[in-house]
């Protein structure tokens, strides 16, 4: 059932997506502090729009940031852009997604 | 009347979420702002019932210079005109003792965490601070 929040949840969803391509770019030339600031939203702001998902890996990036391991790091990513990748088939194919209710 | 909530956020979505969940959940009237001189403006000269302010403002300055939300609380706080608004602060800060810190540091009334999971939480904490 559509609640209130759909089309922000999904207007959310777009633009993390919209984002991920600068963000990969980020990490190719190391530029912290545009990375802390995406990673640091991301945690902040995943479960808000019904992806729990979001929160735990920014959460995780975040605690990794703190040491700076850069193969931990992409290994990271490369989840997150495959969680990005699996919601984006299943949101076009099902229609919006109902996350919160 | 509604209660008048001013939602201090520089994030545009979180913006959008504070103000669908305040007017749809709670019934408030709300304003969103990002701007540190129109927030000192605007709970000086309206009368606004509570504020929702970001702890983590990017490019917001205060009399040219550069502040965050809790310096911006702290202005609020320490001015006798506006030190009784009620001020909420929201961050993803959520180190151990980081609450306490903040809220020593600024003098605010409360603290929730983002992500906001439950919004009916923050309904029900707004409305716990305005009934004082």
């Amino acid at each position: 059932m559509k609640n209130e929040f759909d089309d922000l949840n999904k207007e959310y969803f777009e633009d993390v997506l919209s984002k991920i391509e600068t963000f990969k770019l980020d990490i190719e030339n190391k530029n912290i502090y545009s990375i802390m600031l995406f990673v640091h939203k991301l945690k902040g702001s995943g479960s808000t729009f019904g992806f729990p998902e979001f929160t735990e890996i920014g959460t995780d990036m975040e605690n990794i940031l703190k040491d700076i391991d850069w193969d931990k790091f992409k290994s990271k990513i490369n989840r997150l852009i495959k969680i990005l990748e699996k919601l984006k088939r299943e949101m076009y194919k099902n229609g919006k997604k109902n996350t919160r209710s | 009347m509604a209660k008048k909530i001013l939602v201090v956020e520089d994030e545009e979505l979180n913006a959008k979420f504070f103000k669908l969940t305040l007017t749809r959940r709670g019934g408030f009237e709300v304003i969103v702002t990002q701007d540190p001189e129109e927030v000192v403006k605007l709970s000086r000269e309206k009368k606004i019932d509570l504020i929702l302010m970001d702890v983590s403002l990017s490019n917001s300055y205060y009399r040219g210079v550069e502040v965050d939300g809790l310096m911006v609380t702290r202005i609020l706080k320490i001015n006798p005109k506006t030190a009784s608004i009620p001020v909420i602060l929201t961050t993803a800060h959520a180190m151990v003792g980081d609450k306490e810190e903040f809220l020593k540091e600024t003098l605010a009334d409360d603290y929730i965490s983002k992500p906001i999971i439950d919004p009916n939480e923050l309904v029900d904490k707004i409305n716990n601070l305005i009934k004082k």
